[in-house]
């Protein structure tokens, strides 16, 4: 935890004023200088003490929105809570701390009530997607006199996963992707056209899919899987080539993400290949975030490209080109 | 209590106290304070909407005549330089208080306010002579927290970045209107804590001023001077100055003198202050009404120093072995006088600085001028005091030794007329330099009259019955009055006052009592001071009011020296103050002492005095054993909770190590070229009037200025911020070179857009 307490601008002009007067009492010895002398140095101790008082017993933690894309502007929630018994503290500025570096947004707190908790927060836009860590937070005031800013820092460690940002798809590809349900088909999307297999049963599928006497024998809980007419599950196949390059394949990798979150949108099971890694379709908010998760985290590997056990519903190259498999005109 | 109203009610209530502690200078003129006061009334109540748009439709003219009002202070203020009018100088910070009261709308006018109200009492600071400042001081300190705490948060409010946040839209800036209207932020706990905190300040003030060393004076600024006063000057002119000082009434020295204060009883106490003299400028040369100073090297006083005192005597005069026995000890604060002649009981054998007693860089000195008078002089140094280059010092504080006799039995006046001094312990022996008797026996040609009857007064007596017979005579055929009648042109004063015209002050009969000793053979000298005082039984003083200046004579008797001939016949005697003027003055006296006059002698006196207290309590008492121990254990606890804070804050300060996993890229240098360049294209685009916003991201400030036209799509800034964003939030450093042929494009884009947009 670090503080420090460096005067603030109106704080330098003070600072020179209150020495200046100083001197003229020194040096003419009129006594009255020095009361005036005194108060101005009291004001000074006093900036410091009180901002110091300000900045003791609060608690800072962050409300992180739960999905962070590359490119996007987030929400990032502040909340403070004011742990003291009875005094309140005024005028705080809270800033993030990314590599022990302010984030180019402070949120500020007007007044926080003894015993309080107050949330805001602040708007950010990460450039990059992967691991990004937020390493603390500086707390400053200016409080009581706005003479001196004193600041703490407190680490608080946190790491965001940001997702790729979602690249725009061309209309083409879009049309080649399959068309949303229809509602009466959303009543039971996966229990549609042919029976294909069966496959462990996942977080997010739907429980009536489950084959019960298989699951018995075999003592895991195992679903039903169709071959849908209309392609209901499909996989991405991202060749994540190391011979790209670095700014085709993150627009290799948006496009990619980008028709993870489209065909999940239009209700599809979506799995991803990539080399180096296989996720198999499945639906729902959680899966689709492994997707993303995996996104973000993909890097040029070296070796075969990927092979999918199915016929991919779309695959992306290292240099952002997408094919869908069922391509229509437009 | 909405904050908007907090914070207006506390910056008027400091404003007037700023005026009331600059009106207890005497330097504000009644008009300026009414007109004043008026405009601050109506700025006041005048602050709603339609007062403010009516206001701002007449700022045109109010700016005009504002500076017309300027321009007359200034020119008036000029035309009496070099002198510097106060009054003048304050009617100017006056005046733009007023504008800027009736122009407050944000929080900029209420720190132009705060500075303007800070400046008169940092000048009323200097000149004001009356307790009733620290008073006014006080109130201050407490406005003035209120007032800077309230002045931030509004500050805070009107700059930052109150925002409402939405994932939807941009941030927005919340209303500063509805926060200032708030009940919410400050209440009557929050004045309750903030009047605390003031008192701190105010406590921790007194602390600064009672022990920060009085180091010295006039290192580089010099010591504050003042001009001389009236009726004290290098000339007096008869009938012209009848008193010293601004009023009457008003305190202009007061003395303590442990040898009245040992008397028994106040009626004594008060008996004996009425028979003080208080010697001060002593004039040698008459001419045609004019009391001058003849500055011949034979009047010279001489100094002697030792042990830090200045000895006093005149030519001729011999020091005995112990000059301070049988004398009086005396303390004097001139407080309503700038000395330039230093006063003190009958003639004063030595004076002594307090602060040069302790060898401080305090270079105001004693130096000898004529006649046995010594004055106060910057870098004095006790041989270097010939010219008139003195200047005075208000609340001057120094220390005298005189013989004042018995106070119980000197007799008191009329009946001392004459003082037949028997000689004193202080001098060995009484003789007059030739030299010095030839100029004070120097008599202007003419008055044929006085010196017949000079020769008339004095035939067959010796000096003390020459005393004696000039004293009774002018006492039995002239009267004392206070408006003497206006002496016909062309007649010298003296003469028409002894024959003529037989009702004169003080100034006529000392004035004929020396010429007519003169006259008479006996060496004479007009001297004039201060008769009488009044004993303070609160504070334990004399104060001696300006209504009690007095001139009187001193002549030489051989044997007894110079003797104090005080011809003028009793006057009714004043009034003596009631009880609520002696509480008042001994408060008065307790803040030129302990405030005004607090120096380094009295910090010296104050620490001897709680060590001598201390030492009642010494090691070997059980008292003071404990109060040992006490401190010892409170050292250890300081020792201890310091280090465990040491210790603690050393802990907490370990770096944060990153955990594994992928990570991001390495981040991007806290210097780095692309940091470097976007903050001070930041620094460029504020001075040309567009500075980014608290609660804007990079990008928002883009394309904000883009949307405003200040730039277009995808030029160079719009780079340079992708730049800094990818760099700065996705570890993406550009190539040095890349930031720098950004720069330049950058630089280029500035240059066309050289004001704001």
């Amino acid at each position: 935890m670090r503080r420090r307490l460096p005067p603030t601008r109106e704080g330098w002009w003070f600072l020179l004023a209150t020495l200046f007067v100083g001197a003229v009492a020194l040096d003419a010895g009129i006594n009255l200088f020095f009361l005036t002398f005194g108060t101005m140095a009291s004001l000074l101790l006093a900036n410091g003490l009180l901002s110091a008082l300000g900045l003791s017993r609060l608690r800072v933690r962050r409300i992180p929105p739960p999905v962070v894309h590359a490119g996007t502007p987030y929400l990032m929630g502040i909340s403070l809570e004011n742990r003291k018994r009875r005094l309140p503290s005024f005028s705080i500025e809270v800033e993030d701390l990314v590599e022990g570096r302010p984030i180019d947004k402070r949120c500020y707190f007007l007044k926080l009530p003894a015993g309080r908790q107050q949330e805001t927060s602040y708007r950010h836009t990460i450039s990059r997607r992967g691991r990004h860590r937020l390493t603390g937070f500086r707390l400053a005031t200016k409080f009581p006199f706005g003479l001196m800013a004193r600041t703490r820092e407190i680490a608080d460690p946190t790491e965001i996963v940001v997702y790729p940002a979602l690249a725009a798809l061309p209309p083409a590809v879009l049309r080649g992707l399959p068309s949303p349900p229809s509602p009466a088909r959303d009543k039971a999307p996966s229990r549609q056209g042919e029976l294909a297999g069966l496959r462990a049963f996942r977080p997010g599928d739907d429980p009536r899919g489950i084959h019960w006497r298989t699951s018995a024998r075999r003592g895991m809980l195992l679903v039903r899987e169709h071959e849908d007419d209309e392609g209901r599950e499909g996989t991405i196949l991202f060749d994540n080539d190391p011979a790209a390059g670095a700014a085709a394949f993150e627009l290799a990798v948006s496009r990619a993400a980008a028709l993870c979150v489209e065909l999940a949108r239009r209700g599809m099971a979506v799995g991803l290949v990539t080399r180096g890694g296989e996720i198999p379709p499945s639906t729902g908010a959680a899966h689709l975030g492994r997707l993303l998760t995996r996104l973000a985290f993909v890097a040029p590997e070296p070796g075969a490209p990927p092979r999918a056990r199915r016929r991919p519903i779309a695959r992306v190259s290292a240099d952002g080109h997408v094919d869908v498999a069922h391509p229509r005109a437009a | 209590m909405r904050f908007q109203a907090a914070h207006k009610l506390v910056t008027y209530l400091l404003v007037l106290s700023a005026l009331a502690g600059l009106g207890t200078t005497h330097a504000l003129a009644p008009a300026s304070a009414i007109a004043f006061l008026a405009v601050t009334g109506l700025s006041f109540w005048a602050d709603g909407p339609r007062w403010t748009a009516a206001l701002d439709r007449a700022a045109g003219a109010a700016r005009v005549a504002t500076g017309a009002l300027l321009v007359a202070i200034v020119w008036r203020i000029s035309r009496r330089m070099p002198e510097a009018d106060l009054t003048a100088a304050f009617d100017l910070v006056l005046a733009l208080l007023g504008y800027k009261l009736l122009y407050r709308r944000n929080h900029r006018d209420y720190a132009h306010i705060y500075a303007l109200s800070f400046l008169l009492v940092v000048v009323a600071s200097t000149i004001t002579a009356t307790f009733l400042f620290v008073a006014a001081f006080a109130v201050y300190v407490v406005l003035a927290t209120w007032a800077l705490i309230l002045f931030h948060l509004r500050r805070e409010m009107e700059e930052n970045y109150l925002v409402r946040h939405s994932a939807q839209a941009p941030s927005q800036k919340v209303g500063i209107g509805r926060i200032l209207g708030s009940r919410r932020v400050v209440g009557r706990a929050f004045f309750a804590a903030t009047f605390a905190v003031a008192a701190a300040v105010f406590v921790g003030a007194l602390g600064v001023f009672a022990f920060v060393p009085r180091l010295g004076a006039g290192f580089v600024l010099g010591a504050r001077a003042q001009t001389s006063v009236i009726g004290l000057a290098d000339e007096v002119a008869l009938g012209r100055y009848g008193t010293a000082g601004s009023g009457r009434e008003t305190v202009v020295l007061r003395a303590t003198l442990p040898r009245l204060a040992a008397l028994p009883d106040d009626a004594a106490r008060r008996d004996a202050a009425e028979r003080l003299y208080f010697r001060g400028a002593v004039y040698d040369a008459y001419q045609g009404g004019r009391w001058l100073r003849s500055r011949r090297p034979e009047l010279r006083t001489v100094l002697e120093e030792s042990n830090g005192r200045a000895f006093i005597r005149e030519l001729g005069e011999r020091g005995a072995l112990d000059p301070l026995a049988g004398t009086d000890r005396q303390e004097i604060e001139a407080v309503g006088i700038p000395t330039t002649v230093l006063f003190a009981a009958d003639r004063p054998v030595a004076i002594e600085l307090p602060s040069r007693r302790l060898g401080a860089a305090g270079t105001v000195g004693v130096v000898p001028r004529w006649s046995g008078e010594a004055a106060l002089r910057i870098g004095g140094d006790g041989q270097n005091g010939f010219g008139d280059g003195f200047v005075t010092l208000a609340n001057a504080h120094y220390i005298a030794y005189s013989d004042i006799g018995d106070p119980q039995r000197v007799p008191a006046p009329p009946r001392d007329g004459l003082r037949a001094a028997e000689p004193r312990s202080v001098h060995a022996s009484y003789s007059l330099d030739p030299r010095a008797r030839l100029d004070d026996l120097a008599l202007p040609d003419g008055l044929t009259g006085m010196r017949e009857l000079a020769v008339r007064l004095g035939s067959g007596r010796d000096a003390a019955g020459k005393i004696a017979a000039v004293v009774d005579w002018l006492r039995a055929g002239h009267a004392y009055t206070t408006r003497p009648p206006a002496r016909p042109p062309g007649v010298d004063p003296v003469d028409d006052f002894l024959f003529s015209q037989p009702v004169g002050h003080c100034e006529f009969f000392a004035s004929a009592a020396v010429l007519l000793l003169r006259a008479a053979g006996v060496p004479a000298r007009y001297v004039t001071g201060f008769r009488g005082g009044d004993w303070n039984p609160i504070g334990g003083y004399v104060a001696v009011r300006g209504a009690r200046a007095h001139a009187w004579a001193e002549a030489f008797v051989d044997g007894s020296g110079w003797t104090r001939v005080d011809a003028t016949p009793p006057a009714d005697a004043a009034a003596a103050p009631g009880r609520l003027a002696e509480t008042s003055d001994a408060l008065d006296f307790f803040w030129s002492r302990w405030i005004v006059g607090y120096d380094l002698g009295r910090q010296r006196d104050l620490a001897h005095h709680a060590w001598r207290e201390l030492g009642h309590f010494g090691p070997s008492t059980p008292t003071g054993q404990f109060l040992v121990v006490l401190t010892a254990a409170g050292l250890l606890v300081a020792l201890g909770l310091g280090l465990r804070r040491a210790g603690r804050r050393r802990v907490r300060d370990v770096p944060i190590v990153a955990s594994g996993g992928l990570g991001p890229p390495a981040a991007p240098r806290a210097d780095g070229a692309i940091d470097r360049l976007y903050r001070r294209t930041l620094g460029r685009l504020e001075r040309l009037g567009l500075p980014r916003r608290p609660n804007e991201t990079p990008h928002e400030y883009a394309a904000r200025l883009r949307v405003g036209g200040t730039f277009g799509a995808d030029d160079a800034f719009d780079r340079l911020t992708g730049r800094y964003a990818a760099a700065r939030f996705g570890g993406q450093e550009p190539p040095d070179e890349a930031v720098a042929a950004l720069g330049r494009s950058v630089q280029e884009l500035l240059a066309q857009r050289p004001s704001a947009g």
